[in-house]
Parts: C-alpha cells; sequence; structure tokens
C-alpha cells in the first residue's frame, strides 16, 4: 500500500508536481486526481495528495504514528489560499461530469475539516456567489446536503456568505438575488442554514431577526421562485457507491420565522413571506411528500411561543389581550391548517396535542378541533 | 461576460500582489488599488487579502517614511511632505509614500456611509496593523510624546490612527470593549512600541483605558511585584494631560476598592498604586489630589487597620524611601498633605517617620539648591494662608511643620518669609505661645543656607502696615476690646527682644541680628510712637483745657451772676454732644496708651538710642522729643503704679539717650522743661490760667468804644500789674485749696529731670544740671539784658523790677520751678547759672518786705506765699552753698522776724554777700571725689562779720525763742574752729549745757 502511494508520488512529481510553482502543482494534481478518485481503493493516496498539494498541509511531525489526532497545518498564506480558489473555480467551471466533481468536492472539503480548510471553503463559495460560477455552487449545495445543512460547518458557510453580502455590503448583490436561478440547490440549503441561525431560542436566549437585507433577500427568492423549497429534494448527483443523505427543507425554518417575527419585529415583509411560504406548502400536495414540516422543528416554535407566554404570565399580561402573540398564533394556525390539509406534517397528533396547552387562540382551536376528529 | 471579467481581474491581483513584494511600484499604482476597493463590494470574499494588500501599502509607505534615503538630507529628519520638500529620487517614490492616502480615503468614506459592520473590522485591523508597523519600524525607545510626534508625521500612520479614530466614534458598546481588549492585548504582545498608540487613542474612550491599564497593571504586578510599569505608567502619564478628570476617578474607584478589599485583587490596589507613582510625576499628583480629596478621618482609620494587608506585598514594605521623595515631586497639594500627615504624627509613629524623612529631604535638596515641584506648590497663595494658619497650630508636630516649609519656601522667595514674618507678628496671640515660638524658629532661618533673607523686611512690613493702621484711624472695624494688631505686634517683638536679652532662650536667633534688625527699623517704630504718642498728647490738652474751662466758669458763675444763664446754656450744649463718643473715645486711648507702654518696652529692650547704633540726627531728635512726650503722658495714668511703671519706662528711655548723645540730652532737657512750664504745667500742679474768652467784647462794639473802657479812669494808667480787664473787673481766681502741687508727679517729673541730666559714666558731671539752670534762664526770665551772675547794687534791681516780678509770677504760677531748681541746687555749682533767678526773686521778696513796712503791725499768715517763697529762696541759697554757714539756717528762723527785721536781713546779709561773692563755678573748686565743694571750714572764718552781725543781733533781741538756732549758727561754729576735730558728743553735751 505505502509502496504503491510512494510510487504515484514519484510518478506525480515527474510532472509539474512541484511544491516550488504552487497554483500548477495544485490544477495538476486536480487533473490527476480525477483519475484517481474512480478507483475506490486509492482513497488514502487521494487525501495524501490533497493534503499535499493542494493544501499543502505537513502534519506537526512526518513521523509521527498519531497522525490522526494532531492537525496538519497548511503552510498557505492568503495569496496562496487565493490562487486555489482560482484554480478550484477555473477546474469546476470546465466541462466535466456532475459526479466527479462533487466526488472531488467532498474530497476536498470533508465533514471534519480544519479551521484553515474551513475558511477556504467558506472563501472559494463567497467567491463562486460573486462570480456565479454555477457548476461549483452545484457541488458545493451537495456538499451542504452531504454534511448536513445544519452542521456547525454549513452554518459557518452560511453565515460567512450572509456576513459577506449582507452585512459588509451597501446593497444586497445581483449575483445574491439571482442565486436561486444560478444554484437553485445551493441556495435551498443556504435558506435551511440561515433560517437556522436567526429566531433560533436554541441559539441564543433571546431571538435575534435576521438582517433586513438578508430578510427581503428571501422573501424576493421565495416569491419569484415558488418551487425553491422542493430544489433540495432533487435527487444528488453523486459517485457510484455514494449514499445521499436526506434532504431538508427550508419551510419548517422559515415557518418559524414568520411565526415568531411579530415578537420582535413588525416588517411587512415577514407578511410577504409567510405568504409565499402558505403557497409553498400548498404547492406541496402535488409532490406528495409528507416529511417537508417535520414535526421537531414545529414543536420548537411552540416551544418558543410557550417561554413567551411564560414570560407574558410574568409580567401579568394577559396572551389573548397581547397582539403580537395573537399575531403568531394567527399566522401558526394557517400554516397548520394549510400543512395538516397538504399532508406534510409527521407525527401530526403529537403536534396537536401540544399546539392545544398553548393559551387559546381562536383560529387555532377551529383548526386543532376540525383536524382532530 | 462580466462575472468572468472578475475572477480575471481577481486572479491578476493576485498575481501581482504575490510576485510584487520586490516592485513596490507595481503595488502602489493607482489602478491595482482601485481594483482591490472595486473588490470589497464585488467579490467580499476576498476582504482579508484585500486588507492584506493594503496592510503592504501601509507598510511601503512607513518603511519610505522611517528609510534614510526618504530623511531630509540636512536635517536628518525624515521628510513627510516628499512632493514639495524632497529632491527628484524622493519625489518619484511620493506616489509610493502616498498611495495609502487613497485606501485610507476610501476606507473612511466606507465607515462614515457604509453598513455598521465595517467599523470595528477596520477598527480591528488598523490597530493591529498600526501595531505591527509601529513594532517593526521603531528602531529606538522614545518616550511616548516623541514616539507621538514622530509617527503622527508619516502619512500611513497617520491614516491609519485616523481611521482608528473615526471607527471608534461608530463603534457600540460591546464594539468599544472589544477594541480596547484588541488594544491592550496589543499593547501586551509590545509593550514597548505600542504604548504611544494606547496613549494617543485612549482619549477616545479615556476613562475605559485608563481604568483597564490600571487594571493590567495591577495583575502584572500581583504576578511578579518587581515588574516594570514604565509602558503602563507612560500611557496613564499621557492620557493625563487631557484627561485627568478620568484619570482621577479611576483613582477614586480603585482607592474605594482597595481600602474596603473584597477581592483578592484588592489588596494589591494600594501598594500598585504607589508604586506606579514613581513612574510619573503627574500620575502621582493625580494620586494625590484623589486622596486629598477623599481623605477623611475615618479613612485614616481604615489606612491604619489594612496596612498590615498591603504589607504582605513585599514591594511594599521597602518602599518607604521611595514614598519620601515623592512629597517632593508634588506640584500642588503637597504642602496639604505634610501638614495632614504632621497633624496625625502624635497618633502614629510611621507619620513622624515620614515627615521626617521628607523634611529632611527636602531640606537637603533646598540646601543643594536643586529645583522641585513642591516649591511651586508651596510658593502659592493658598498655600502660603494655610501653612500660616498651621504655624499658630497647638499641634507641636503641624506647627514645626509648617515652619520648616515656610523656610524651605523661604530660601527661594524672600517675600513669602517677608509676609510670615509679618503674619506671624500680627496673628500670635499672647493666649496661643504656638505662634511666637513658630516665630522665633522661622527668625532662626535655614541652618546652612548662604543666601538666606535677613528679617528686617519682615519686620519693616508689619510696621509698615501697622503705620497705616495707626495713622488711618479706624481702618478696620475691630469689636471694642479686642487687641489691636499693632498691640499684638509690638507685644511680641517686646517678646523676642526680651527673649533675645535674656540670652539662652532663643539659641536660634542670632542675638546681634535681631536688635540690629528691629534697631533697623527704628524710623517705623518712632513713627507709629510718634503717632499715638502725639495724639495721646492733643488728647491730655484737650481734657485739661476743657477741665479749666470748666472750673473757671463755674467761679465766675460764683463771683458774678450777670452772664450766668447764657454760659451755663451754651455749655451744657457743648457736652452733651460730646458724650456719646467718650466711651469709645476712652476705650482707643485707653488702647492707644497700652500701645505706647509698649512702644516704650521695645525700644528699652531694644536698647534704642543708645551709643552702639548709628542714628541720624533727626532720628535722635525725633525719639528725644517723643520720650519727654511719653513721659508728660505717662503722668497721665489713673493708678499711681501704673504712673510710677510708666515713668520708670521713659527714664530708662531717656537716660540711655542722654548719656549716648549730647544733643539728646540737650532736647530731652529742653522738651522736659519748656513742657513742664509751658505745655502740661497742669499735671505738675500749674498754676491753671484763665483762657477764657476774657474781653467778652461785643461783636459790634465800636473801637472807639473799646478804647474808652481802657484809656479813662482811674486804673488808665496801670498796664503791667492789674489782675483784671478793666471794665470787667478781676479776674475769677481760683481758691488757693485747689491750688494743689502733686508731690508725687513732681518727684516723677525731677526724677526724669535727673535721669536726664545724671551721666552713669562721670556721676559727678553737672553738665546735665548746668543745662538745666541755663534752660530755665532762658525759659523763665524775659529779657535778654542783665541776665549775668553777678548781683548789683541793690538800687539797680529798680531797672529789673518788671523783669523781676515777671520771673516771681512765673515761679508763683509754676510751683514745680522751685524743686528744679531745688534739683540744681544738690549739684553745685549748677544753680550759679541761674542766678538772674536767685536774684530776681531776692529783690522782689526785698521790696516786698519793705512794702509790709507800711501796716507792720499786720501780723503775717503762716503760709503767706511772700513767706514762702522767701522761706524756699533761703533754703536754695542753702543747698547751693552760696551763701555761709550761719546764714544757711536763715531759713529756719526767717518766719521769727518782722518784716522790716526781714528786709533787713534780706538787704544786709544776702543780697549784699551775693553782691560781693558772685555766685559763680570759680567759687567751688572739685574735690578728690570729683564733687564740687564750696571749702566752707576754711572760709567760715573768713566770713566777714558786716554779713553776718545784723543776723547776730536781731537774734540776740530774740534769744528766748531763737536760743537754741543761736546756738547752733554762732556757737557751735565757733567751737568747731577752735576744735580743728570737733567731737560730737562734746558738742552735744555743749547744747545740752547751753
Amino acid at each position: 500500500m505505502s509502496m504503491s502511494i510512494d510510487s504515484n508520488k514519484l510518478l506525480l512529481r515527474k510532472g509539474d508536481m512541484k511544491l516550488d510553482n504552487y497554483p500548477t502543482c495544485a490544477v495538476e494534481a486536480l487533473t490527476r486526481l480525477e483519475t484517481l478518485i474512480a478507483s475506490r481503493n486509492k482513497q488514502n493516496m487521494v487525501m495524501q495528495i490533497i493534503s499535499e498539494f493542494i493544501f499543502l498541509e505537513r502534519t506537526p511531525k512526518d513521523g509521527d504514528v498519531r497522525k490522526s489526532q494532531a492537525l496538519p497545518i497548511s503552510q498557505m498564506n492568503l495569496f496562496q489560499e487565493f490562487q486555489l480558489i482560482i484554480a478550484l473555480i477555473e477546474y469546476f467551471s470546465r466541462p466535466g461530469r456532475d459526479a466527479t466533481r462533487n466526488a472531488i468536492f467532498l474530497s476536498l472539503f470533508g465533514s471534519h475539516l480544519t479551521p484553515q480548510r474551513s475558511k477556504l471553503l467558506s472563501r472559494l463559495i463567497s467567491t463562486a456567489v460573486s462570480g456565479s460560477v454555477a457548476p461549483l455552487l452545484s457541488s458545493a449545495g451537495t456538499w451542504m446536503q452531504q454534511v448536513g445543512c445544519k452542521t456547525p460547518l454549513s452554518l459557518e458557510v452560511a453565515q460567512n456568505i450572509v456576513s459577506d453580502f449582507i452585512s459588509y455590503s451597501r446593497k444586497t448583490p445581483e449575483q445574491l438575488k439571482q442565486l436561486p436561478m444560478v444554484g437553485p440547490h445551493f441556495a435551498a440549503n443556504f435558506m435551511v442554514a440561515v433560517a437556522d441561525l436567526y429566531l433560533n431560542e436554541q441559539r441564543s436566549p433571546t431571538l435575534n431577526p435576521p438582517p433586513d437585507a438578508l430578510l427581503d433577500t428571501i422573501t424576493e427568492w421565495m416569491m419569484e421562485n415558488p418551487t425553491l423549497c422542493q430544489a433540495s429534494q432533487q435527487p444528488l448527483v453523486l459517485p457510484a457507491g455514494a449514499i445521499a443523505m436526506p434532504f431538508t427543507t427550508p419551510l419548517a425554518g422559515l415557518l418559524r420565522w414568520v411565526v415568531l417575527a411579530p415578537l420582535v419585529s413588525n416588517r411587512s415583509a415577514y407578511s410577504n413571506l409567510h405568504l409565499s411560504l402558505l403557497r409553498a406548502l400548498q404547492q406541496l400536495v402535488s409532490s406528495g411528500e409528507s416529511t417537508a414540516l417535520p414535526s421537531q422543528d414545529l414543536m420548537q416554535i411552540v416551544k418558543s411561543l410557550q417561554s413567551y407566554c411564560a414570560r407574558l404570565a410574568e409580567s401579568k399580561t394577559d396572551p389573548q389581550a397581547d397582539a403580537a402573540y395573537q399575531k403568531c398564533m394567527e399566522r401558526f394556525a394557517q400554516a397548520v391548517q394549510i400543512a395538516l390539509s397538504s399532508n406534510c406534517i409527521t407525527n401530526q397528533i403529537q403536534l396537536l396535542c401540544l399546539l392545544e396547552s398553548l393559551p387559546p387562540h381562536k383560529l387555532m382551536k377551529i383548526v386543532i378541533e376540525a383536524h382532530k376528529k | 461576460m462580466l462575472r468572468q471579467n472578475l475572477l480575471d481581474q481577481l486572479k491578476h491581483f493576485i498575481e501581482t500582489v504575490s510576485n510584487g513584494h520586490s516592485c513596490p511600484q507595481l503595488l502602489t499604482s493607482p489602478n491595482l488599488i482601485k481594483l482591490a476597493l472595486g473588490f470589497l463590494e464585488e467579490l467580499p470574499a476576498t476582504r482579508d487579502i484585500v486588507f492584506e494588500y493594503f496592510a503592504l501599502l501601509a507598510e511601503i509607505s512607513v518603511q519610505l517614511y522611517v528609510s534614510p534615503e526618504m530623511a531630509d538630507p540636512k536635517t536628518g529628519m525624515p521628510v513627510s511632505q516628499v512632493k514639495l520638500a524632497g529632491n527628484r529620487q524622493q519625489q518619484q517614490r511620493a506616489p509610493e509614500y502616498e498611495a495609502f492616502n487613497l485606501v485610507k480615503t476610501a476606507l473612511q468614506s466606507l465607515v462614515w456611509k457604509g453598513p455598521p459592520a465595517w467599523s470595528p473590522l477596520i477598527a480591528n485591523w488598523s490597530l493591529e496593523l498600526v501595531a505591527k508597523l509601529s513594532d517593526k519600524y521603531t528602531q529606538r525607545r522614545m518616550t511616548i510624546t516623541a514616539s507621538c510626534n514622530y509617527w503622527l508625521e508619516c502619512s500611513a500612520m497617520h491614516g491609519l490612527m485616523t481611521l482608528i479614530n473615526s471607527c471608534f466614534r461608530k463603534l457600540t458598546q460591546p464594539e468599544e470593549e472589544a477594541c480596547v481588549e484588541i488594544m491592550l492585548n496589543a499593547f501586551h504582545r509590545f509593550p514597548m512600541t505600542f504604548d504611544w498608540i494606547v496613549a494617543r487613542l485612549g482619549g477616545c474612550f479615556p476613562y475605559k483605558i485608563i481604568m483597564q491599564i490600571l487594571q493590567c497593571g495591577i495583575k502584572r504586578f500581583v504576578d511578579d511585584y518587581r515588574c516594570h510599569l514604565d509602558s503602563e505608567a507612560g500611557i496613564l502619564d499621557y492620557m493625563t494631560s487631557c484627561h485627568e478628570q478620568h484619570l482621577r476617578a479611576a483613582f477614586r474607584e480603585m482607592l474605594r476598592e482597595g481600602f474596603a478589599p473584597k477581592k483578592p485583587l484588592d489588596v494589591a490596589v494600594v501598594p500598585f498604586l504607589l508604586i506606579t507613582t514613581n513612574y510619573s510625576d503627574t500620575i502621582l499628583q493625580s494620586l494625590v489630589n484623589v486622596l486629598v480629596e477623599i481623605y477623611t478621618e475615618d479613612m485614616c482609620e481604615v489606612i491604619v487597620q489594612k496596612a498590615p494587608l498591603w504589607l504582605s506585598n513585599k514591594m511594599f514594605a521597602g518602599m518607604q524611601p521611595t514614598l519620601n521623595n515623592a512629597v517632593l515631586r508634588l506640584n500642588e497639594r503637597g504642602a496639604t498633605l505634610l501638614l495632614t500627615a504632621a497633624k496625625m504624627a502624635e497618633k502614629y509613629v510611621w507619620c513622624q517617620d515620614f515627615l521626617d524623612n521628607s523634611m529632611q529631604e527636602l531640606e537637603q535638596w533646598v540646601l543643594n539648591q536643586r529645583n522641585f515641584p513642591l516649591l511651586a506648590d508651596l510658593a502659592y497663595e493658598e498655600t502660603k494662608y494655610m501653612l500660616w494658619k498651621s504655624c499658630l497650630s497647638t499641634n507641636l508636630f503641624e506647627q514645626q511643620t509648617a515652619v520648616r516649609l515656610l523656610l524651605v519656601v523661604s530660601s527661594q522667595h524672600p517675600n513669602i518669609y517677608y509676609q510670615t514674618i509679618s503674619q506671624l507678628l500680627k496673628k500670635s496671640y499672647a493666649q496661643n505661645p504656638n505662634g511666637i515660638g513658630a516665630l522665633i524658629r522661622l527668625l532662626g532661618g535655614q541652618s546652612g543656607m548662604v543666601n538666606f533673607p535677613g528679617f528686617t523686611p519682615g519686620f519693616k512690613m508689619v510696621l509698615e502696615d501697622i503705620t497705616l493702621d495707626v495713622q488711618v484711624n479706624n481702618r478696620l472695624p475691630v469689636p471694642p476690646g479686642t487687641p489691636t494688631e499693632a498691640f499684638n505686634t509690638f507685644s511680641n517683638l517686646n517678646i523676642l527682644a526680651r527673649m533675645h536679652k535674656s540670652k539662652n532662650v532663643a539659641p536660634y536667633i542670632k542675638a546681634q541680628h535681631l536688635n540690629q534688625a528691629l534697631n533697623e527699623c527704628l524710623p517705623k517704630i518712632l513713627q507709629i510712637f510718634d503717632c499715638t504718642v502725639n495724639k495721646l498728647v492733643l488728647r491730655i490738652d484737650r481734657d485739661a483745657a476743657e477741665r479749666i474751662a470748666d472750673k473757671f466758669r463755674a467761679q465766675q458763675s460764683k463771683n458774678s451772676n450777670n452772664n450766668n444763664e447764657l454760659c451755663n446754656g451754651k455749655d451744657y450744649g457743648k457736652r452733651t454732644k460730646l458724650e456719646p463718643g467718650e466711651d469709645k473715645v476712652d476705650d482707643e486711648d485707653a488702647t492707644r496708651m497700652r500701645l505706647a507702654h509698649l512702644i516704650v518696652d521695645l525700644l528699652n529692650n531694644i536698647e534704642a538710642g543708645s551709643r552702639t547704633t548709628v542714628l541720624r540726627t533727626p532720628l535722635v531728635l525725633k525719639l528725644a522729643t517723643l520720650s519727654v512726650k511719653y513721659f508728660f503722658v505717662g503722668l497721665t495714668e489713673k493708678t499711681v503704679i501704673r504712673r510710677a511703671a510708666a515713668s520708670h519706662r521713659s527714664y530708662t528711655l531717656l537716660q540711655r539717650q542722654c548719656s549716648a548723645r549730647k544733643i539728646a540730652r540737650t532736647v530731652c532737657l529742653r522738651e522736659l522743661v519748656e513742657r513742664a512750664l509751658f505745655y502740661h504745667g497742669h499735671l505738675l500742679g500749674q498754676l491753671e490760667v484763665y483762657q477764657l474768652d476774657e474781653l467778652e467784647i461785643p461783636e459790634h462794639e465800636h473801637l472807639i468804644l473799646q478804647n474808652l473802657h481802657t484809656s479813662s479812669g482811674a486804673n488808665s494808667n496801670r498796664s503791667v500789674l492789674h489782675s483784671g480787664i478793666i471794665g470787667r473787673g478781676l479776674r475769677p481766681v481760683l481758691p488757693p485749696s485747689e491750688r494743689n502741687c502733686d508731690a508725687e508727679k513732681q518727684a516723677l517729673y525731677l526724677k526724669a529731670l535727673n535721669a536726664c541730666c545724671a551721666d552713669l559714666e562721670k556721676p559727678n558731671n553737672v553738665e546735665g544740671y548746668s543745662l538745666v539752670s541755663l534752660l530755665l534762664v532762658e525759659l523763665v526770665s524775659t529779657d535778654v539784658m542783665y541776665n549775668g551772675l553777678p548781683f548789683p547794687d541793690e538800687e539797680f534791681t529798680r531797672v529789673t523790677m518788671e523783669r523781676d516780678m515777671l520771673i516771681r509770677r512765673a515761679f508763683i504760677n509754676s510751683p514745680v520751678l522751685w524743686a528744679v531748681l531745688g534739683l540744681i541746687a544738690g549739684h553745685r555749682p549748677a544753680l550759679c547759672y541761674s542766678s538772674v533767678l536767685l536774684r530776681a526773686l531776692c529783690a522782689t521778696c526785698l521790696h516786698h518786705w519793705r512794702g509790709k513796712n507800711v501796716n507792720r503791725f499786720q501780723p503775717t499768715a503762716a503760709n503767706d506765699e511772700l513767706m514762702l517763697c522767701t522761706k524756699k529762696m533761703l533754703q536754695l541759697l542753702a543747698m547751693s552753698q552760696l551763701i555761709p554757714p550761719p546764714l544757711t539756717n536763715l531759713h529756719l528762723i526767717i518766719e521769727h522776724f518782722e518784716s522790716a527785721e526781714i528786709a533787713l536781713l534780706l538787704r544786709e546779709c544776702i543780697w549784699n554777700y551775693l553782691k560781693d561773692h558772685v555766685p559763680s563755678p570759680a567759687l567751688f573748686h572739685v574735690d578728690n571725689n570729683g564733687l564740687h565743694w564750696r571749702n566752707t571750714n576754711t572760709q567760715l572764718a573768713k566770713v566777714p562779720p558786716q554779713y553776718v552781725d545784723p543776723l547776730r543781733h536781731l537774734m540776740q533781741r530774740k534769744l528766748s525763742t531763737l536760743g537754741p538756732h543761736y546756738h547752733q549758727m554762732f556757737i557751735m561754729g565757733e567751737l568747731m574752729e577752735g576744735d580743728s576735730e570737733p567731737d560730737p558728743t562734746a558738742r552735744l553735751q555743749i547744747v545740752e549745757i547751753d
């Protein structure tokens, strides 16, 4: 095994694979990987080549047995990173098989990354968004789904994109607005991650609303592309033998946004988003999928509402009299009604019982009673 | 297409930048900068690398700034305005140097107008960059101010600082804290080169920075108490210039924690703060200011209680020596601090140690003529007042500290020394001897100082002040009864002078100096004395005049009732007017009197006017005049004892002057005699003269009518001897009972004369008495003619009779003249010079006795004026040995004779004898003791009988009454002549037999 790796190394070094002229050796390595990746028994070698020639990583002590424990350290400087980014974009822009590309992307960025690699990944995706590099975004979408949209890595990438294009930007760039067209799959997964970042009591003690520009962008996406939420349901193009991870839709997360939004904000954008969400839910009927709204996600909304009611009780306010709470419940009831009718909620009974425990609301009561029978 | 373009641009950018390290011109091309700036908007992922590129640009600029090729060849200073000032090569590089400006402008607009997320990012990046660059390119250690000046000249650095500043203004609270954190982190990484940045930027949130710096410092201090806190102190020092308030607030906060420690770190607060103060004076100053501000008695307790806690810190134990220096470094409140310590010193020994060490150090520095900030504090006006107040404190530590401080500052600011002396003299009261103690110490000066100011100006200053006080009445409103400043001052001066006299009491003061100083101030003292005494004299005169007028008015109303009502009416009006002010005036006069006494005491104590001091003649004259005036003022004191005391004082004063200077004696005597005769005679029993408007001429009476009063009628030809006003009747004469000649006062007066005349060195010198004698002639005799010594023929007296009468009148008016003559008579031959007076008396008596022959059977009253006058005259002649022995007893028996006999005796025995034996000093010779003596023993035999026989005959006729006298006068004398050595027992036996 080690012999073959060494021989391959030798083989590689004969070509342009010299660490001295960096970007070239990375490009070369990429092309070599294409062939290597097909054969399944050379995974170790692939990893080594990636580490050594693409990320210029060096394990702390070469001879050390406990390689896996010590994280490898990259020798790259910022310029080399960008050279690599450019090389990768160029590589992914070249015509080729989606499966191979996705495989290479997944090899480059697995689910456990050094901080340097994750940073590079963020930059790479951000650059791809800026440059509207569709193939790369598609691979990134696949990667996100495989890694899991709500894993820290994905969230980091999402957060980075938000800060790049929203926080540090005077106006929302066209590239971001057109993202659903360029990379619908990535956009859908991005939405899942972003939805998880804001108005989420599991992440922060208080409900912090998304930046206005981000909300506007997502609302626009949803209004213009009603089917965007279903983009994640498209089958993944993976190399042979790979197992596709289950998809998630941004519907549950976004629903949480619109339901809880009245508690912290009164922007009209939420109403628009709510409308488009309802439409999307309606359209789900045709597709017949029943897992679009996992009941855990909905229960999270209920919990937030409950804690809000507890706070109301503390300040001796009747939830019935609280306009914000009423609005929340109204939206929630509408959504639940449509979701139930389009049959896309898992574990309906449990949800209905939980909903009953909330302070009573007219519309919600009607919805619950209609569906209990 | 566009997107592809964007990626191409990125590629180009990356390539250029990564290859361009060697070629700054490429990097600094404006196009590339614009591209990079575009990326910030278009390609946000490249933010990091773009900022890295900007950092490169900044570094290029800084590199150029520090590189020698960009320096001004002449001065070696970096040329910051290369475009204008540099040479060609430098100008070529100018775009590179200025490249960062473009970035700065863009970023600044981003900060101002862009989303808020940029501010913290740019702030952090700039901070890091500045820290890195300053660390990398600082070639040598500089002070904070120097660093600031140096780096802010560089355009990139300046731009970065501007950026940071504008970012800071946009930050929210948590971001701000993060920034402070970053700043402090950077500070920890580069403590040597980052301090100027912290100091510079600290101004944006001073309190936070100051507090953080202090906290950082304390943490380091706790970890290792030997650590160097230069940078922290430097930053604090720099920031103090603008943000002292914040520093103080921070100190207040920390001290609050330090005094009530809760966290383990709190224990180190006080040691830490004290250590920090060693690094910078301004910090020390602030700390002290805070401490003084919050200091209370309770706090002191707390400090004592907590001190063991602090002592556990090793540094604190060995700190005392540095603390001592601390006070010297204070610019303000140093004196307050020391005094506070002094106030506590009684209680705590460590305060004493602190004080001792500090003061020693202080004095050492002064001795070495080093300048230090504390001096400025001490010279401060308010400090001065505080120190003065402390000088009067009963707390000895406080007082001594204040005095020492004053001495220290005096060496540099003599005016403060003078003012202090003046103030202490004025404000030390008898009740509180501390003030005077302080003064004595102060007068001692700073030992070892070469050019220490003398204290004479101080005395002069206070005297000047008092002069003004005394001259301008009621300058300051003072409640009655309080001792005035003048009184106080003189009493203090007096104490000093007395102390100096009893030399061992005040070893601090060099004896001669004080005396000399006070004598130098003599003009001023005399001025005050002059003012005081003259006012008193005026008062005496006014009182006397009023009293006499009252008496006469009463007398007049008794004598004649015609003008009674009118007079009284006017009179009462006058009196009532005076009364309200009376008490106050009296009180004032009493104060003034006491002041006068004090001044004289002082003059005596400093021996003013003695021979050893040099005085200008006007001063001598003034002193003499004033002494005499004081004597007369002293006579008006209310009780005998006080009069005696006052007189005694003036004797000393007079005697000293008179024996020192002839001119003083002349003036004193003249003044004494003149005043006794003319101005203050009423004190010595002078016959009070009628001084009212005697004539009372009606306003519109014609002159012709007035003349008619005098020129017609029986008395019109008598001009001299009249005793009333023609047309008005007799003058009112006071009843004889009221003519009291005050024996006590006369005695005092005579002693005064004696004090002037007596010569201590030559006790037998009669010069003074002769002078008095001559003066009497001058003042009493109205004529300049015939004032010589010889007695003329008795017939000749007619020519001088008028003059003689006037002289006699003078004796009647001023009985004190007799006493004076008596004094002179005792000092032979002084009386000789008054021959003319004796002659006048003799002549007038002779004539009067002769005149009595007309009604010879009228018996003469026992105390008839004529008889008294005759007796006194005879007594005088006898005393002065102007008449020989048998005649010397004449005054005892004269009253037994009839007027005709008296006239005969006066003529035959006295006048004729004196005519033949002219009373002149030549008659006397000086004996072994230096006394003037007329050898009567040998001359007795030679007394020609014609002068004695009339007496002998007359006595023989009246032997029954004059027997014993006859025996004594004639028989005894003859016996004694026979016996060369008379035996007193034998003489007695003879008397008995006889």
